[in-house]
């Protein structure tokens, strides 16, 4: 098991967004993590990368408790992540975006970065190329992020995450905003980055196609509450599972 | 460093050599003078605010500690005038990691207030506290090194700009290493840059430290150049005559400080003409310059020039 949810509880104000949740990833797995809207996906995602913090309960990555490590920690222990709501570095080109994907395995102090005449070194742009060409974005490579379209800013996401060279990653639904090509190929791309790199993938998807195709395992929320867990195919034919999205007869 | 940055420091070390063979008119060269002092403020503002983001409404503080804490250092204590820059640029470097650590939580309008809040501490300070008050003192000495005293208004220029090529160096290099990248990266998304590995409080404070250092390092020279120190210089209007500088210069581009710092220190003599009114007319092109080049100077002139060659 790469990584470990303990009895994680969250709540905001009166709202109980997450009950005692426990869950595992298997290491090398493509474990997603579907649910209504509300369900607390998202703040689960926000709790394992660090940047929200839950009420009780422990994570285990690689079988060390990360509860108390701050999210650039969590990082450098091998987690990376992408965003819901897109968080690229608008300003800086997709090459740029990636190099400071870089920047976790490649850290230089501030003094000897203005002391040194070369600056990022050739080595350094290969690897973020050969990146971009592995999702493939090559076409991209000189432009302003921002002026991405939001298919391609996904791809950029996903890529910035691969820069850090990390043992899990996270993605927070991938496939919102994408056309039904788009989500082929990103789904082509999760499977790559699986089996090419052996890296563990924790995924939140509402797209049940794209969910029930790539997934080894998945975990159902709903309303703060693991409801489920198993194959795709248990999970589709899961009484519980239907009535949460469907509602009650 | 970039390649077109190398040759421009070049270019500008030619520039700062020749400058003083063609004119020989002290008051041209005291102005020289004073955008020097203005840029090596503007710069460190300039990699704060473009690149990492974050603003600052006290570098007259930082400008002040390092003015009034080389000039006490020089003259009531005897030390030599380079170790009491030295000294001062510490001291201030110190100040900002104290200021930092609380402020750099807050963000912008926040931090504006915060860092504002701190240079007019140290106004006051300065005010009550300094040497003379609110009159300021003099007989401060003038700059030497090795028993060399610069006396000439030319030995000055060079010394200033030679700070300024140095300054330059070390920032392009920064701003084009792993780090000038991760700080790019705060600027555009902290959340994105903390999940990337980049421990970002610590980066911010970092280059809060070094807008100071810049900032003390100018004032310290503006001290041992002037050798008369009063409060007056010292205040929220320094601050954001700075922050002026940095945004028509533009400041996504470094070299915008030294253009920022050009313009808004030459302007007033430019304008002597004009008499009574040219408060008025400076007002106005501060104004029109910020309506119609929202992105600064130099970053416009590096577009232009951009699509000029792509044709």
């Amino acid at each position: 098991m790469i990584l470990d949810i303990k009895n994680i509880s969250k709540s905001f104000g009166g709202i109980r967004a997450l009950k005692d949740i426990n869950f595992s990833v298997k290491k090398g797995e493509i474990h997603a993590l579907i649910g209504p809207n509300g369900a607390g996906k998202t703040t689960l995602m926000n709790i394992i990368s660090g940047v929200e913090k839950m009420d009780s309960g422990d994570i285990l990555f690689k079988g060390m408790s990360i509860k108390a490590l701050p999210p650039y920690k969590r990082a450098l222990m091998g987690l990376a992540r992408t965003f819901q709501n897109l968080e690229i570095f608008g300003n800086l080109t997709i090459l740029e975006n990636i190099i400071a994907g870089m920047y976790l395995k490649n850290q230089r102090g501030f003094l000897s970065s203005g002391l040194m005449i070369k600056g990022i070194n050739k080595d350094i742009i290969e690897k973020s190329s050969s990146i971009i060409e592995y999702i493939n974005l090559s076409h991209r490579k000189e432009e302003i992020a921002k002026n991405l379209p939001v298919g391609e800013q996904r791809l950029l996401e996903i890529g910035r995450a691969l820069a850090t060279e990390p043992e899990l990653i996270l993605l927070d639904e991938p496939a919102a905003g994408l056309n039904t090509r788009e989500t082929k190929n990103l789904s082509h791309l999760i499977q790559k980055i699986r089996d090419e790199k052996g890296i563990t993938i924790l995924i939140v998807e509402h797209d049940m196609e794209l969910v029930m195709g790539i997934s080894d395992m998945i975990t159902v929320l709903n309303f703060g509450e693991v409801i489920a867990e198993g194959e795709p195919l248990m999970i589709q034919k899961n009484p519980q599972v239907i009535s949460a999205y469907l509602g009650e007869d | 460093m970039t390649k077109g940055n190398a040759i421009a420091v070049l270019i500008l070390g030619i520039l700062i050599i020749l400058f003083p063979q063609v004119t020989s008119d002290n008051y041209i060269l005291t102005i020289g003078i004073f955008v020097g002092i203005n840029a090596l403020v503007a710069i460190g503002l300039t990699i704060l605010m473009g690149y990492a983001g974050q603003i600052s409404l006290g570098q007259a503080g930082f400008y002040g500690i390092g003015a009034y804490m080389s000039a006490i250092l020089s003259m009531n204590f005897g030390l030599p005038v380079l170790f009491s820059i030295i000294a001062s640029i510490i001291i201030a470097s110190l100040t900002a990691v104290i200021i930092a650590i609380p402020s750099l939580r807050l963000k912008g309008h926040y931090l504006a207030v915060a860092t504002l809040g701190f240079g007019e501490i140290i106004h006051i300070i300065l005010n009550e506290w300094g040497p003379g008050g609110p009159s300021g003192f003099g007989d401060i000495p003038s700059f030497n090194i090795l028993g060399y005293h610069l006396s000439s208004t030319v030995e000055y220029f060079y010394l200033i700009w030679l700070c300024i090529i140095f300054v330059m160096i070390f920032s392009l290099n920064l701003i084009h290493s792993m780090t000038g990248k991760a700080l790019r990266a705060i600027h555009d998304s902290e959340i994105a840059a903390v999940t990337l590995g980049i421990n970002i409080t610590k980066l911010k404070i970092k280059v809060f430290v070094l807008s100071a250092a810049y900032a003390s390092l100018a004032g310290a020279l503006y001290a041992h150049y002037v050798t008369f120190l009063s409060p007056s210089g010292f205040s929220l209007f320094y601050s954001v005559l700075v922050l002026m500088m940095v945004v028509i210069g533009g400041m996504t581009n470094i070299w915008g400080a030294i253009a920022g710092a050009l313009i808004i220190t030459i302007l007033p003599e430019v304008l002597r003409g004009f008499k009574e009114f040219d408060i008025l007319v400076y007002g106005m092109i501060l104004t029109l310059s910020l309506l119609f080049m929202r992105k600064g100077i130099v970053p416009l002139v590096v577009e232009t020039y951009k699509k000029w060659t792509l044709r």
